[in-house]
């Protein structure tokens, strides 16, 4: 295993840790600071793969690897274009 | 139904899932809904647990070489469109045309689970000084088995991609994760070796999860603390669930879980 791959591995075990001890927190605290370490979880887990996807692509386009970086940047580009169509059609469930 | 109990049930969801190799939102969201929560709330529940489950299995499938980052990013733009697509159209579809769509999804993910082969890619001694892992600028790589190095490449890209679109739309419509269509997909249509395709679905149906989550954030559909608590459960449920699968017939667990979520799609289908 490379050294990149081996930071990502520790990175990623970090963060599963994380998470979990954030949603047990959630059930011993009262209310509202469960609620703000719930959306702290919540971020955690919705930013983490982004930014593996981020991380990727610009490590390939540093190497010359255009075609894939490309798609990643790609790829950030229509989960962004999703948030941005939800905040402008308004529309909730 | 209080933390404990989502806890509870993130629990079960996740193990029964892991066991069976089908992951745990398939059984979560489903149970959610027979219970009473509408599935407009269930869906981004659903889809922490998908983002939880992806996080806690990665690491161990990257350091075994067996994640392909490229495929997975390559197939996962049309996963992300469709989940994106799927969770902005989700709110003007009718709670019993979503609750219809589960069912479905239960049954097909059942069908998965009680037809799923696996491509057998067999190992190349021309292969056996190469490196576990992908290889830079393709859509190739290699991983080991006990008796030697096997070397991959994924074909039929296109289609294979029609197949992540519609996984990412269910998983945007109504939560589950869509990992039992894209193992498939990229195992039986695109020629990678089963183990490669089910670790890099680990990777992909992270994003696709954030993908449509971020949507739900947006149109205030997310409860935060219900799905911490779902969230508490399903991480040591998926480790129950590993473990449970490597003491067990791996296709009698797999067949055994399947039947579950048929039955599970059925009482979906004909409750009132």
């Amino acid at each position: 295993v490379s050294d990149e791959t081996a930071a990502l591995v520790r990175a990623l075990r970090l963060t599963g840790a994380a998470v979990f001890v954030l949603a047990v927190l959630t059930l011993t605290l009262p209310a509202e600071p469960a609620r703000s370490v719930a959306l702290a979880m919540a971020g955690l887990l919705v930013g983490t793969p982004l930014a593996r996807v981020g991380a990727l692509g610009l490590v390939w386009l540093r190497r010359g690897d255009r075609p894939f970086g490309l798609a990643a940047l790609a790829l950030l580009g229509i989960v962004l274009a999703g948030a941005v169509a939800a905040a402008v059609t308004g529309l909730t469930a | 139904m209080d933390d404990l109990g989502l806890a509870a049930l993130g629990f079960a969801s996740a193990a029964l899932g892991g066991l069976g190799g089908l992951g745990g939102a398939v059984f979560l969201v489903p149970v959610l809904a027979l219970l009473g929560v509408p599935p407009h709330d269930a869906a981004p529940l659903g889809l922490l647990a998908v983002a939880a489950g992806s996080l806690a299995a990665g690491g161990s499938q990257l350091a075994e070489g067996l994640t392909h980052h490229r495929l997975g990013i390559v197939t996962e733009t049309a996963a992300a469109a469709g989940a994106v697509l799927g969770a902005l159209v989700s709110v003007a579809v009718p709670p019993g045309g979503l609750l219809g769509l589960l069912a479905v999804t239960a049954l097909v993910a059942a069908l998965a689970g009680l037809t799923r082969r696996g491509m057998r890619n067999l190992p190349e001694p021309m292969f056996a000084m190469e490196r576990a892992g992908e290889w830079p600028g393709t859509l190739a790589g290699a991983y080991r088995l006990p008796n030697g190095v096997v070397p991959y490449r994924a074909r039929h890209v296109a289609l294979g991609s029609v197949g992540m679109l519609l996984a990412g739309a269910f998983a945007g419509l109504v939560g589950t994760s869509g990992g039992f269509v894209k193992t498939p997909v990229m195992s039986e249509i695109m020629g990678v070796p089963v183990k490669v395709a089910a670790a890099t679905t680990t990777f992909t149906v992270g994003v696709t999860a954030s993908a449509a989550l971020l949507v739900f954030i947006v149109q205030g559909r997310l409860d935060a603390l219900a799905g911490a608590a779902i969230v508490a459960g399903s991480i040591p449920g998926g480790w129950a669930g590993a473990a449970l699968q490597r003491r067990l017939s791996p296709v009698l667990a797999r067949r055994s879980v399947a039947l579950l979520l048929a039955a599970v799609g059925v009482v979906l289908l004909v409750r009132p």
